[in-house]
């Protein structure tokens, strides 16, 4: 088997992961067969991930489906539902839609794990954070030592 | 040759966290699969699991994150790990897929077709070549539900599964849900599959629930197994008992009693399919 093998089946896997996002359809694909897998797929990871985040679910309400396909389309993706959600949350926060509650559950997951290649590893270094919560207005902190995540709320 | 060594029937369900108390309180479970991935590296299992190890309960590890159908060779480390969850569960065998799930630096969150072309032939079998010699156990492969079709594809998706067997040694894992979907979907004639699969090759079957939408099934793994499912899975006992037989549900789970039930419409559906062979032999 030749190295042209690989590449021409690469080429043509890369060409259906894109039109998952939301892509054109690869040539000689139904584009409506397409259409029906890529709801498919986004509907079933996102349902994966709402189960993990109860916070982020209920700040996003009714926007949670739009918002996921949306960060679909636009990231390579995690390959499983925490690095899934832990790469959800992060583009939310960078558009700062990530608001109390859901940044508080986002910086306690991220305690844990981080993201490789897609992937969600254990972390291994120390972790501490401080979310800045506006109702009740407090400040929580969040750190990871030895093994174990830890929180401390501070009422202001 | 039967990974499970000689006895009866089995009946299994896939290990899922949110049905443990389920799945502990079923006095006649034959085995249970667990999601390879979802096993820590150090080798520790979940006391649940490792309850009904105690009790005797086989536990297959699962793998969904190989993508073996995948233009790149098989990553070490996780064929590694497959190994190593294994060796924890002490499982005859190990499962994963005839699909990919990555490719051009991008996830699919899913397990997607390969092409059934000559050339991407050749990729799966060089990478499940390159995985059975990395694993302690017998590796057995499931052909996966696809509601797209590659326009290039040169060999019917049976004829593609029995090269992969043949050519690697693998064993197959056998889902009549799977089968039932493509044939659907794609418009094939799922008792020609089974014809022309190696059915002595099956080492479990996979039966799971789906829904009709939009004109396509769709093999979700969280609705109830269709009337369909269960014939086809009572066509293919008529033609073959399996070793064991195993039911998936991933989410939406029901109450105890509709699991139960489906339990038990598997077991009489594969019933039904013996005696019809009984009745031929004898």
């Amino acid at each position: 088997m030749s190295a042209e093998e690989r590449r021409e089946l690469e080429r043509r896997e890369a060409e259906l992961i894109r039109a998952l996002g939301g892509g054109p359809s690869p040539p000689g694909v139904d584009s409506e067969r397409m259409r029906l897998a890529a709801e498919a797929v986004a509907g079933k990871r996102a349902r994966l991930v709402r189960h993990g985040w109860p916070a982020l679910t209920l700040e996003l309400g009714e926007r949670f489906e739009t918002m996921f396909v949306d960060y679909v389309k636009a990231e390579p993706g995690g390959e499983e539902a925490i690095a899934d959600g832990l790469l959800f949350a992060r583009r939310l926060d960078g558009l700062a839609l990530l608001k109390d509650e859901a940044r508080v559950e986002a910086r306690l997951v991220a305690a844990e794990w981080r993201v490789v290649h897609g992937r969600a590893v254990r972390r291994r270094a120390p972790y501490v954070a401080a979310v800045r919560v506006r109702r009740p207005r407090r400040v929580v902190l969040i750190w990871r030592l030895g093994g174990r995540v830890r929180h401390l709320t501070i009422r202001r | 040759m039967s990974p499970w060594g000689d006895g009866e029937l089995r009946i299994g369900i896939g290990w899922r966290e949110p049905i443990a108390g389920f799945i502990a309180a079923q006095e006649e479970l034959g085995f249970v699969e667990v999601v390879a991935e979802s096993l820590p590296a150090n080798g520790s299992l979940p006391a649940a699991i490792e309850q009904l190890l105690d009790r005797g309960v086989v536990a297959v590890p699962h793998g969904l994150r190989l993508s073996l159908g995948g233009a790149e060779r098989p990553d070490p480390a996780r064929v590694a790990h497959l190994g190593h969850a294994s060796a924890a569960l002490g499982s005859p065998l190990v499962s994963e897929h005839i699909a990919f799930v990555r490719a051009g630096g991008r996830s699919a969150g899913h397990l997607m077709p390969v092409p059934r072309t000559r050339a991407a032939l050749d990729v799966v079998v060089e990478n499940v070549r390159i995985a059975i010699n990395a694993l302690p156990v017998p590796l057995a492969l499931e052909h996966v539900a696809a509601l797209v079709e590659w326009p290039e594809s040169e060999m019917t998706e049976a004829d593609f599964v029995s090269e992969v067997i043949e050519r690697t040694g693998a064993d197959l894992v056998l889902d009549v849900a799977n089968l039932y979907a493509n044939s659907r979907n794609h418009g094939f004639d799922p008792l020609e599959f089974l014809d022309r699969i190696p059915l002595e090759r099956v080492a479990y079957v996979h039966v799971g629930g789906g829904v009709e939408r939009e004109g396509v099934y769709h093999d979700t793994h969280r609705h109830p197994v269709v009337t369909d499912v269960l014939g086809l899975l009572e066509e293919l006992c008529a033609r073959t008992l399996p070793p064991a037989i195993l039911l998936e549900r991933d989410d939406d789970f029901p109450a105890p009693e509709a699991l139960a039930a489906e339990l038990a419409a598997i077991r009489a559906a594969a019933e039904r399919g013996r005696r019809r062979t009984s009745t031929r032999v004898g």
